[in-house]
């Protein structure tokens, strides 16, 4: 069903893994743009399929994986895609929101969104090439690494896949897209849970835009904007966001010791500028970023990782108690292979320090103490030991050993590397986002009071809550519309600071205006959306969506967006049962002040919550009223609503967590055996899968003529190249369109391999079943010297080889372009040319 | 003796990114380190926000605020994440 938006592809994709089902989903237009796709619309499918009450482990869950409006479109930092799905780790709603290749990829393929629903019966990979979707035999995968498994399935698309961790069901397993990582509430194990080990996309469409001229102007605009203010073209590029260490320390907010503290000696020997001086060696970005935030390769051990993140460095740092960033490195490097979220793992390590340091967890886990952490990475992912202790979470660890309240988690979700008592308005993020403790689900309100150029105080609760829900309403139409958060950075006008000084009188007046939020800000979700019919400069996004798309995104339109994702995903929490119950925090970071002579450095959460319920419109108990529900067009939630205000839903919930604890070890436990007998036969496994897709792939070339589309040849020559046919069966030049000269094509289909599939321009039409034309071509045993010349040459891998084994050509496969023959050495003369009878 | 730290443009006009210097005030502690990096610092100070153990100045007594042996004071510019 298309869409009459331009910006979106028209598609979701829906695949039931238990039937093998492929189908569309239907979303409407006014859907499309009430939503704006990404986070909003993943959240809204969900609520939408998956009942109230399941295990998210259970084939009754989803995955929604969703790309925005302007996901692939060229805007700056556009790359951006969601997973929502129930939380393993709270049991409520889950997103987790990544940049990367995926999302843009999708769309390519003509999809704005993939669905997956059920349980395979082994497990599979699900490819998505240009309208085409299949599911895969993935047997001979299961086991492996993020990274073996993303080169297996090769490198001209994008890929999501699984590690370890997933496939054993830690509850902060996460998914890699190459290095990118969609990271938090176990979306992982929900993958696999399903046994879906990976999932490819590819595609050679385009991204409709609606006005051409207007939406160039508008990222020009936009990108000029970013490429000049001091967050975004200077300290993210250059430092990366490990630029955030030294200060996150200065203010006491950089999680530290199990958040004991906001701030480590030696901080700088973490930082940015550290890695910059020692071991970065490239820097780099996601598709359209002009911001290159990421560090893409760092030099540890003689070896290129990637570079850690700030959050990876608060957490497996400071938060551990040391300042060994190489140990950083190589953890965050462990966890990227096994496919683990690196926030859940540093804060229930931290957790379990703490435990073990006050003699309540027997475990040899110390602050300070470096040489067993990857090795207790390890144990997590295949849950040995203590590892499948703490692959349970901070909260569940609490449970079961004490320190409740010292777990650093809020719903059960552990927080960010950022120390919430010395910035108490994200300490109010972490209680009441919607997916459990998040900085940026919860407003990331730390960059008004710690971060930013002009701040307000960190310890007032004055302004706060306004500014939370502000910010939460925005960063969900950011990431809803496909859009990185780092663009927001960029809204303070450039060179305010200069002008105004922090900390002279005009950094005052700041002050007290931000704490008037309330009165500023409090209003503006209940304002209509023809109230803000303007695009302001500073939010450049309203301008890039309304060229782009032809949707009429005002600001008020774009506010209205994030407040009815976010409204979505409570919706969710609320049928769930969660209510305002659950908006709270250990009573570390509530009643202990973080520094002895400051009391007001906790969180005074009881002053802020009501305010933040009222200015949300939700009542004194957090349920959002009716009223507002209706404001947001979201009036089929009512009767969830009515039913939640009737029974209280929060004690079946908690039985129902306890119950799923019990079933988890019994699924665990089979997943191991499925390992162990995959492991075992993961050779023979391999051939036999390779061969059966080979073969498959054989049957379809041989119904197929094959023809440049001129209007899609880059003119890249690597149709040219694959082709095995002397003399070539492809006519190019450098800067010239390539043909293929029929008479001489043998159909083997390697030139359509070889043509990126965001080009696409080898286009395949059904003709007559043919073989392929030619002789076939035999080894001869006698003369053969075992050598794996042929093997290493042949371009369809038709031939099976071993070392000091005979090679052997397999004639079903086999694509007859005589390569093998001619790169066997003319002294052996080893293949023989037969001419078929 | 108080210990500075410096973040960003702070640390590129001094040439480092930590120090100590000798002053009563925040304010004297800018002169002394303009004295010793030159007016670049006290020109791009104006625009820093300055940390004392943790909290901004300017909610304590500006650049009139007093320091204590030990203390540690932070120039920052602006920088966001997540």
């Amino acid at each position: 069903m298309a869409t009459r938006y331009c910006g979106f592809m028209g598609e979701i994709l829906d695949v039931d893994l238990s039937t093998g089902r492929v189908s569309r989903y239907d979303v409407s237009d006014d859907d499309y743009a009430a939503l704006l796709g990404g986070k909003g619309l993943g959240a809204r499918i969900l609520y939408d399929i998956v009942p109230p009450g399941i295990d998210p482990l259970s084939p009754d869950n989803a995955l929604v994986f969703t790309a925005g409006v302007l996901t692939g479109s060229g805007a700056p930092c556009s790359s951006r895609y969601n997973v929502s799905t129930k939380n393993v780790l709270t049991g409520g709603i889950a997103s987790a929101n990544s940049g990367g290749t995926f999302g843009t990829y999708l769309k390519l393929a003509g999809f704005d969104g993939l669905i997956v629903r059920g349980r395979a019966d082994h497990p599979v990979w699900i490819e998505i090439l240009n309208d085409s979707v299949k599911i895969h035999d993935a047997r001979h995968l299961w086991g492996l690494d993020t990274r073996v498994t993303q080169a297996g399935l090769g490198t001209r698309v994008s890929t999501l896949a699984i590690g370890p961790a997933g496939e054993n069901l830690v509850r902060f397993a996460s998914i890699l897209n190459g290095h990118r990582v969609l990271a938090r509430c176990g979306v992982g194990a929900v993958m696999g849970s399903k046994l879906l080990k990976a999932v490819t996309a590819g595609g050679c469409r385009r991204v409709p835009v609606y006005d051409r001229e207007g939406f160039a102007r508008a990222v020009a605009d936009w990108t000029r904007v970013l490429k000049s203010h001091p967050s975004t073209a200077v300290q993210l590029p250059e430092f990366g966001t490990a630029a955030l260490v030294n200060t996150t320390s200065a203010t006491r907010t950089l999680a530290t010791r199990n958040f004991s503290a906001g701030t480590i000696k030696n901080a700088d020997e973490l930082s940015g500028e550290t890695m910059a001086e020692t071991i970065l060696r490239k820097k780099g970005a996601c598709r359209s970023c002009p911001i290159r935030c990421a560090r893409e390769k760092v030099e540890v051990d003689g070896r290129i990782m990637k570079g850690p993140e700030f959050e990876t460095i608060g957490l497996m740092g400071a938060n551990l108690g040391h300042t060994d960033l190489a140990m950083v490195t190589r953890m965050s490097e462990a966890c990227d292979l096994l496919g683990i979220d690196t926030i859940s793992a540093g804060g229930t390590l931290g957790f379990a320090m703490e435990l073990s340091e006050r003699g309540m967890l027997k475990s040899d886990l110390r602050f300070g103490r470096t040489d067993n952490l990857l090795q207790t990475l390890d144990d997590i992912a295949y849950r040995r030991g203590l590892g499948d202790e703490l692959a349970e979470g901070s909260m569940r660890l609490a449970m079961r050993h004490g320190g409740g309240d010292f777990a650093p988690q809020a719903k059960g979700m552990e927080f960010a590397a950022y120390e919430p008592r010395s910035a108490v308005g994200h300490g109010l993020g972490y209680a009441v986002s919607n997916r459990g403790a998040c900085h940026i689900d919860g407003g990331y309100v730390i960059f008004f009071e710690a971060l930013g150029g002009l701040t307000m105080d960190p310890l007032t609760p004055l302004g706060k809550p306004a500014l939370t829900v502000f910010q939460q309403n925005t960063f969900d139409a950011v990431a809803s519309s496909g859009c990185c958060i780092f663009t927001t950075y960029a809204v303070i006008p450039l060179g305010a600071e200069r002008v105004i000084s922090p900390h002279g009188f005009a950094g005052k007046v700041v002050n007290e205006v931000l704490k008037g939020s309330r009165f500023l800000l409090g209003t503006q979700g209940r304002l209509p959306r023809w109230a803000l019919p303007v695009h302001v400069p500073l939010i450049p996004h309203t301008k890039a969506i309304s060229t782009l798309s032809g949707i009429d995104c005002t600001l008020g339109h774009f506010t209205l967006a994030g407040e009815r994702a976010y409204t979505i995903e409570r919706m969710f929490n609320v049928r769930e049962g969660f209510d305002g119950r659950d908006d709270v925090l250990p009573s570390r970071f509530t009643s202990e002040p973080q520094r002895p002579d400051e009391p007001n450095s906790r969180v005074p959460l009881g002053e802020m919550l009501p305010e933040y319920y009222k200015v949300r419109d939700w009542d004194p108990s957090g349920l959002p009223r009716e009223r507002l529900l209706r404001r947001l067009g979201l009036e089929p939630m009512l009767d969830d609503l009515r039913a939640a205000r009737k029974t209280d839903l929060r004690s079946p919930r908690l039985v129902r967590e306890e119950s799923q604890g019990r079933g988890l070890a019994a699924r665990v436990a089979d997943v191991r055996e499925l390992t162990a007998t995959l492991e075992r036969s993961r050779a023979s496994l391999a051939a036999t899968i390779g061969r059966t897709e080979r073969l498959d792939r054989v049957a379809q070339v041989r119904e197929s003529v094959f023809r440049v589309d001129w209007a899609r040849c880059q003119r890249c020559g690597l149709c040219y190249d694959a082709c095995p046919v002397k003399p070539k069966a492809v006519a190019w030049e450098k800067g010239k369109l390539a043909e293929i000269l029929q008479d001489r094509c043998i159909r083997c289909g390697l030139c359509e391999d070889a043509c990126p599939p965001r080009f696409s321009a080898i286009d395949r039409t059904r003709a007559e079943p043919s073989r392929i034309g030619g002789p076939v071509y035999r080894v001869i045993p006698e003369r053969c010297e075992k050598c794996g010349l042929c093997w290493k040459k042949c371009p369809a891998d038709a031939i099976e080889w071993k070392k000091d084994e005979l090679a052997v050509i397999d004639e079903e496969i086999c694509v007859r372009c005589g390569l093998c023959k001619a790169k066997c050495p003319d002294k052996w003369d080893a293949i023989a040319e037969l001419t078929e009878a | 003796m108080v210990e500075v730290t410096l973040v960003g443009p702070m640390a590129e006009a001094a040439g480092t990114r930590k120090t100590e210097a000798e002053a009563a005030t925040v304010g004297e502690l800018i002169e002394a380190l303009t004295a010793r990096y030159g007016a670049l610092f006290k020109q791009r100070a104006r625009g820093s926000r300055i940390v004392l153990n943790g909290t901004p100045i300017q909610f304590k007594k500006g650049h009139k605020t007093a320091l204590a042996d030990g203390d540690e004071v932070a120039f920052l510019v602006p920088i966001g994440g997540g």
